[in-house]
């Protein structure tokens, strides 16, 4: 029996360190959109059988991701995915602790200037989202990470790069694994600008279940 | 903004049948790698729409080479080392004329848009490829517009003549699917 109130005690696992944080949903596995764009447009990336957790080399490491079928499967037996919205016009740090940065004055930022944000909020998220995971799987929850863009653990310093499977429990994006991602934004009443003019937004997932379920 | 691309036709896609024959130089159609099964690809062409372009702009000159990104004053002649002749150029070109029009679209709420070429192919791989990099993209960091012709798909729909259009007539496909 999947439980149907969430587990709201989880978001003490998830403390909002980085004040880019916006936004926590809780939402069933089963409202997870998929797409076939998801995977049409990976092909355009240039990250596309090169990247170690992209398509197709993360069915090495995942191979629950391989087929639509399966990851639909994968992705259902948890109980739920929580939703972590990252949300940045320029003006926010997105070091965990803001006192690290605070000898920038953070501008609001526009379109393209706004890549700079990303890359940076991007290389903090991950080790973020590695924290959460770890702290969810200490209170006894099963956990599966996903996160935007790709995964950076190794900060583009991936030892297993010429060698698949990953070794160090990395993380695929929501994208790799097939979610259409704008829809489920659209569904959830989620404001977002795609393509980025006034403010980026970064969506990451954790999915979760009682341990031994 | 002034596009250079006249919207020739605009077909709601219906009965679409694939035949992918010529694979072997490209990597954007090998499907079944990426794991995707012609089945479902079919199903996501279904009951979207096509607007198909004339481009009516011009191609004009060139100075970086698209393949190993020298420059030359004299592309035609250093394009030959790649095996790639002066049309090829033409067809990068169009890619990124095309990618302009395919954020016209983006932009207009059509995430899911892609740009496709009627005629042409492919260019960015480098013939035939590069040893390691064989059915993968031979220039990674390549555009992002990186199109698959219709032609080469296959592609036929009710209502859809490929032989109507000219070969720098590109296509883009789009529309979602109510939430
Ligand atoms: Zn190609
Ligand atoms: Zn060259």
């Amino acid at each position: 029996m999947t439980k149907s109130l969430p587990p709201l005690h989880t978001l003490s696992c998830i403390k909002p360190q980085t004040n880019s944080l916006s936004l926590i949903h809780f939402i069933k596995p089963k409202v997870i959109p998929f797409d076939l764009i998801a995977r049409l447009k990976c092909f355009q990336c240039g990250l596309y059988a090169r990247a170690l957790l992209c398509p197709p080399y993360v069915w090495q490491t995942y191979s629950q991701f391989k087929t639509y079928e399966s990851t639909i499967d994968f992705v259902s037996s948890f109980d739920w995915a929580i939703l972590l919205i990252w949300k940045n016009d320029g003006t926010k740090s997105w070091k965990p602790d803001p006192k690290e940065l605070s000898h920038i004055t953070f501008k609001r930022k526009f379109g393209k200037q706004l890549k700079g944000t990303e890359v940076g909020m991007s290389k903090e998220i991950i080790h973020l989202m590695r924290q959460y995971r770890n702290n969810l799987e200490k209170k006894g929850f099963e956990c599966f990470g996903l996160v935007n863009g790709h995964c950076d653990f190794c900060a583009g310093k991936c030892p297993n790069r010429d060698h698949p499977p990953c070794k160090r429990n990395g993380m695929p994006s929501l994208e790799a694994i097939g979610i259409d991602l704008y829809r489920l934004l659209e569904k959830l009443k989620i404001d977002y600008e795609y393509p980025v003019i006034n403010y980026l937004t970064l969506v990451t997932m954790l999915l979760i279940k009682e341990k031994g379920k | 903004m002034n596009l250079p691309f006249t919207l020739v036709k605009r077909l709601l896609i219906n009965n679409v049948s694939l035949n992918i024959t010529e694979t072997s130089h490209c990597f954007l159609y090998d499907f079944s790698g990426a794991s995707i099964n012609i089945k479902q690809l079919k199903n996501w062409l279904n009951d979207k729409i096509v607007d198909i372009y004339e481009f009516t702009g011009r191609f004009g000159g060139i100075t970086k080479c698209p393949w190993c990104d020298e420059t030359s004053n004299e592309m035609p002649k250093h394009i030959i080392q790649h095996n790639k002749r002066y049309a090829d150029i033409e067809t990068v070109k169009l890619s990124r004329k095309a990618y302009q029009l395919l954020l016209s679209y983006v932009r207009n709420n059509n995430y899911d848009a892609l740009a496709f070429y009627i005629h042409r192919s492919c260019q960015y791989c480098i013939n035939p490829s590069i040893p390691g990099r064989e059915n993968k993209c031979a220039i990674p960091e390549s555009g992002r517009n990186k199109m698959r012709s219709l032609r080469e798909l296959g592609f036929k729909c009710d209502g859809f003549d490929v032989s109507k259009y000219s070969k720098n007539s590109v296509c883009i496909i789009y529309r979602r699917r109510p939430n």
